[in-house]
């Protein structure tokens, strides 16, 4: 924890909101250079992952309070054990101020620190004196818990809901499911075989619309896997498409490699017809774990 | 350098210190070490000066200090003294321009990172010594590892 501001008064902050369009991610929107206009998609499902995230930023927004509040009061205890008490000034004026404080733009914040004019000085010291720190180590020794609460928060936010997994309930509903699933699977087909277009007329004069489609089937599926909890598959299967497109040269290097050219006969035809095999089949390796 | 008292140990913290004032020895005035520069006449000297200490932490130390074997993560204070403000200040800015990593020779040690962790929000004043003095101080984070397994 980066401690920002000096004696008196130290400020923990935590954000409680989560934004869920944030502007570095999104489509870069481009002129058309082919003969297609306007494509049209409908995506099915989407307010239920809406609903997810909703919930997860209502999760996060009930319990960043009280978690605040709650490791203030242990900053507050421990800085009392570590205070040099020549007096006790110091030590009876250490507090949280008011609380836990909700800004305009929603972060939590709580103020701690000491209110004596020699806090300053038990803290870092004088030329006469060295110092008495009691706020820095106080911080220090509830670092690792404070971030470790906020981690849980999310795991509660991602996993469970009621009764239910959320994070499976949310992949395996159906309005989420098969809408996705398809509309990924086409678009793979469309961009395989716009792939091999290419590569038989010697020009790239479809590459935009293949560029686009690719695009939307990686970030479907990358939700897909998000919302299955099978990034690590996911990212396998990126990773071995990636290799074998570049190794044979054609195609796109993000191809998935199971779903193209193993998933379908068709696939393993047009795959060993590239390759000049006829009928050999494809003995695939994992690269990347799983 | 060997531990004065216990001789057969190899003492790592005092080359961290040793290392820190070594680099702002290159500053054109007297470096104190823990307590204020002395003249040889064992009076304190005057201000412009500057002083390094530890500074006391919790939960910061990877292993013990005199274990070569691990990585040592140590709060260091430096402190300016001036008779004025600016001079103070100015005292502030002449030990900030020698405090980075390059700078910092520590024996049979890397140091991976040395960071600015926090400073003194003004200057403050001291009115009960016989030369009335501005101080201000600030914090730094020295991180180094060993070189030999």
């Amino acid at each position: 924890m980066a401690v920002n501001s000096l004696l008196p008064g130290t400020s923990i902050k935590a954000a409680g909101r989560v934004n869920l369009f944030p502007k570095s991610s999104g489509f870069r929107r481009r002129k058309s250079r082919g003969s297609f206009k306007r494509v049209t998609f409908e995506v099915h499902g989407l307010n239920t992952l809406v609903e997810h995230w909703f919930t997860v930023a209502a999760l996060t927004d009930a319990l960043t309070p009280g978690v605040l509040d709650f490791y203030a009061d242990v900053i507050v205890h421990n800085a009392r054990q570590f205070v040099r008490k020549d007096t006790w000034a110091t030590h009876d004026s250490i507090n949280k101020g008011n609380g836990v404080i909700r800004s305009a733009i929603g972060d939590y914040s709580v103020w701690i620190g000491a209110e004596t004019i020699q806090a300053r000085f038990l803290e870092f010291g004088t030329v006469n004196m060295p110092a008495y720190p009691f706020m820095i180590p106080a911080i220090d020794m509830i670092e690792k818990d404070f971030f470790r609460a906020f981690l849980d928060i999310a795991k509660i936010a991602d996993t469970v809901t009621g009764r239910a997994s959320l994070r499976g309930a949310v992949g395996r509903d159906g309005r989420v499911r098969s809408p996705i699933s398809s509309f990924r699977s086409g678009l793979y087909s469309i961009s395989k075989v716009l792939g091999d277009i290419s590569v038989f007329g010697g020009r790239e004069f479809l590459s935009p619309i293949r560029a686009f489609a690719l695009s939307g089937a990686r970030l479907i599926g990358d939700a897909n896997a998000i919302m299955l909890g099978t990034v690590g598959m996911r990212v396998s299967h990126r990773l071995r498409g990636r290799a074998t497109g570049r190794l044979q040269g054609f195609g796109s290097a993000s191809l998935s490699f199971g779903k193209t050219y193993t998933g379908s006969l068709g696939g393993q035809r047009v795959y060993n017809r590239f390759v000049g095999r006829i009928s050999a089949p494809l003995i695939s390796t994992n690269i990347g774990g799983l | 350098m060997p531990d004065p008292i216990n001789p057969n140990d190899d003492v790592v913290l005092f080359d961290h210190i040793q290392g820190v004032i070594t680099a702002l020895e290159a500053c054109p005035f007297p470096i104190g070490d823990w307590i204020r520069p002395k003249n040889e006449d064992e009076t304190f000297v005057d201000p412009p000066f500057a002083l390094v200490r530890l500074f006391p932490s919790t939960g910061q130390f990877a292993g013990d200090l005199t274990n070569f074997q691990k990585d040592a993560t140590i709060r260091i204070q430096v402190m300016s003294a001036g008779l004025i403000q600016l001079q103070c200040l100015e005292i502030q800015d002449l030990t900030r321009q020698q405090m980075y990593r390059d700078n910092i020779v520590i024996p049979d040690r890397y140091v991976q990172k040395l960071k600015f962790m926090v400073s003194s929000g003004g200057v403050s004043r001291d009115d009960d010594l016989p030369t009335p003095l501005l101080f201000s101080y600030d914090v730094y984070e020295l991180t180094t590892t060993p070189l030999t397994e």
